[in-house]
């Protein structure tokens, strides 16, 4: 599913959306990223999830992967649906798209403590972390699906994705 | 004890972990019954104990969950409540603020959300932040979906707990992909917390209003919608979040500033750095009646005039001298009453001057706690861009037509003052990023939408597209906009930088 972050290419010889970073800036509390989409195809708009989704954090390499896309989440018990926010780019166009992300995450730990019981952890993005972003998209614009279906497939527009980009953020990229 | 309440006894969360917050929305469900109570913390852990005496459903379903040593987690605890704040993830990455809530159930069950779970009790999660202050906007029953239901906490947590109990007792329901219509475990945490909206309506002397169990879906409310969560400054100040200053804040919030796509995206912005502030400033204001009287009548009220003088120059066409006539009439200080609300003239203009020391902006001897504002609003607000236009800039143009007055330039004073600022403000409104992701049709309907309304003279409106152009020019439906809305002699639009842009 991921493409060429370079020429957009998402395979099948199509191109996709290019993803490159025009602008990282450090706020109070925040982390912004401006990211330029650029939609490599000239017939038809491209249509993306314009919002985090899930902060995940490698433990092995440190790196936080952001993701603008819901594939391969299960469904969970929850007090809301939240759905994402869509945007899209027109054909041969460029967006900036601004990510707004906590400086700091608390984490639930994958490890529980010594007597079984859980952990938390905080997690600060800071200035030496790697940021990899993945937006997912599609050259249609999500509908919800309103049938009634069985079973616990994943979130319901994560099959509406044809294509994923990656940008992997290097550290100290902010200008403050 | 089957419920006990998480607490962050290493300080790893930062302040994001809320024990007190989940004592306090239990003692809710609980229907403030002074059975309800917390124990001795153990480790990480504060367990609930609860001598029920009330009859209610929730009280009812909080002592069954607390009083029962529910086979699944056998010794207990069966229940862990972890109340946590907007930057809290799952294990998988899951942002909290995408959920509201949830729970867990225990590792290992084999039932849905299990593996995000390390421990061995059911681990019932939820956003104390009220997403970031945005609210979660839920399906009203009776309306066929309309979103404008509101999430408090409380119910939050009992949505929660419902599915808590369902799980104690490995009675889970089907949980499906789909929000609209519910998946049948859905459908019944939604019918249980239209139990605890019920019970908070009473406790409140509201109406019931209650959530369609048929639809799991919602959306963020961008910070609009709910007199808890809107403009608290207002609502201190003014002793209520009903009175009439924050209804009509609230309502041109709604009905004017937020209708576009970028008006909606200034908001965000500016609930995102007004939250960063406002809660420190009312705690100091709570306690002392002065300076809610200043921050009411030198800044709540002056707003409120102002954004409704733009507004009535922006949709209603009122020209400038009988906007200036209807400002007058509020200033004048011969009419008894001291403007229609109620300050004489000379008191509205000692209050205009402590309000502007509040707000940096004049040097007047100043009180402990207007000095503890003052700090607070030079440090973490006005820094701000988005709060210095849209609340300090208005105030202090209302502050100046006050003086025009009291100096007897009169009405053609006030006018003209008025002119040069209806003329000139809306050229300065914040860039939203949000433009830059616009498609082109939408960034070309915005900005004729902000031609007829906030930059109705050439001037402004070309001193806005230069920003736009400056700031997010890269964009494409950026530049074609402005290249279609542009007059020739501006030197932008179809003179512009355009490469790309022709299609």
């Amino acid at each position: 599913m991921s493409n060429d972050p370079a020429t957009g290419e998402s395979g099948g010889g199509q191109p996709g959306l290019a993803l490159s970073l025009d602008r990282m800036t450090r706020k109070r509390g925040q982390v912004e990223l401006r990211l330029r989409l650029d939609n490599l195809r000239t017939d038809r708009a491209l249509h993306y999830v314009s919002q985090p989704r899930a902060i995940v954090r490698d433990d092995a390499t440190g790196a936080f992967e952001v993701r603008l896309t819901d594939e391969g989440r299960e469904p969970i018990p929850g007090a809301v649906h939240l759905l994402p926010s869509f945007d899209r780019v027109d054909p041969s166009s460029t967006a900036l798209l601004t990510v707004k992300l906590p400086d700091t995450i608390v984490r639930m730990s994958p490890t529980a403590g010594p007597n079984g019981e859980i952990q938390v952890e905080e997690l600060p993005l800071g200035t030496d972390a790697i940021i990899e972003v993945v937006i997912g998209w599609s050259d249609t614009a999500y509908y919800p699906d309103p049938r009634e279906r069985e079973g616990t497939a994943g979130e319901p527009h994560s099959g509406w994705e044809q294509a994923q980009s990656r940008l992997v953020v290097p550290p100290r990229a902010a200008k403050n | 004890m089957s419920i006990s309440i998480q607490i962050d006894a290493t300080g790893a969360g930062s302040g994001t972990v809320r024990a007190d917050l989940a004592a306090a929305h239990l003692l809710a469900i609980s229907n403030l019954d002074t059975g309800f109570g917390v124990g001795a913390t153990v480790g990480n852990l504060q367990p609930v104990t609860y001598a029920r005496s009330e009859a209610d459903v929730c009280p009812v379903r909080l002592d069954a969950l607390v009083n029962t040593d529910w086979p699944l987690t056998p010794g207990g605890p069966d229940v862990i409540v972890l109340a946590v704040g907007a930057n809290f993830t799952l294990i998988d990455g899951t942002m909290i603020t995408n959920v509201g809530g949830t729970a867990l159930p225990p590792a290992g069950s084999g039932m849905p959300g299990s593996t995000l779970n390390t421990s061995a009790s059911t681990l019932v999660l939820y956003d104390t932040s009220d997403n970031n202050g945005q609210g979660y906007c839920l399906a009203r029953a009776g309306t066929g979906g309309t979103m404008d239901l509101r999430l408090p906490l409380s119910v939050t947590l009992y949505h929660e707990l419902s599915h808590a109990f369902r799980i104690v007792q490995s009675a889970l329901l089907a949980l499906t992909a789909a929000c609209n219509p519910s998946s049948p475990e859905e459908n019944a945490a939604i019918v249980d917390e239209n139990d605890m909206r019920t019970q908070l309506a009473a406790q409140l002397g509201q109406p019931v209003v209650l959530r369609d169990p048929g639809i799991h879906c919602g959306q963020s409310c961008g910070g609009g919608g709910n007199p808890g969560s809107c403009c608290i400054v207002a609502s201190v100040s003014s002793g209520s979040p009903l009175s009439a200053e924050v209804q009509q804040l609230r309502a041109l919030r709604e009905q004017f500033l937020r209708r576009s796509e970028v008006g909606f995206a200034f908001f965000d912005a500016l609930h995102h750095a007004y939250y960063g502030f406002s809660p420190q400033v009312v705690t100091v204001m709570a306690t002392d009646l002065g300076l809610r009287a200043t921050v009411l009548d030198g800044v709540v009220r002056p707003l409120i005039r102002m954004l409704q003088t733009v507004r009535d120059h922006a949709l209603d066409n009122v020209p400038v001298p009988e906007l200036a006539r209807r400002l007058t009439a509020d200033l004048d200080p011969a009419d008894g009453a001291g403007g229609r609300h109620g300050a004489d003239g000379a008191r509205a203009l000692r209050l205009m001057e402590q309000a502007a020391a509040l707000l940096g902006r004049a040097d007047v001897p100043l009180g402990a706690n207007e000095c503890a504002v003052r700090d607070l609003l030079v440090d973490l607000a006005l820094p701000d861009p988005h709060v210095h236009w849209g609340l300090v800039e208005p105030v202090a143009a209302y502050h100046d037509l006050l003086r025009r007055w009291s100096n007897g330039e009169g009405l053609d004073g006030v006018s003209a003052g008025l002119a040069e600022f209806l003329a000139d403000w809306g050229a300065w409104l914040p860039i939203a990023p949000r433009w830059g992701s616009l498609s082109r049709g939408r960034a070309q309907h915005e900005l004729r939408l902000l031609d007829t309304t906030l930059l109705r003279t050439p001037q402004a409106r070309r001193t806005f597209r230069d920003r736009l152009l400056a700031e997010l020019g890269e964009a494409t439906a950026v530049r074609t906009a402005v290249a279609a809305t542009s007059d020739p002699a501006w030197g932008l639009g179809p003179n512009a930088d355009l490469r790309g842009a022709a299609s």
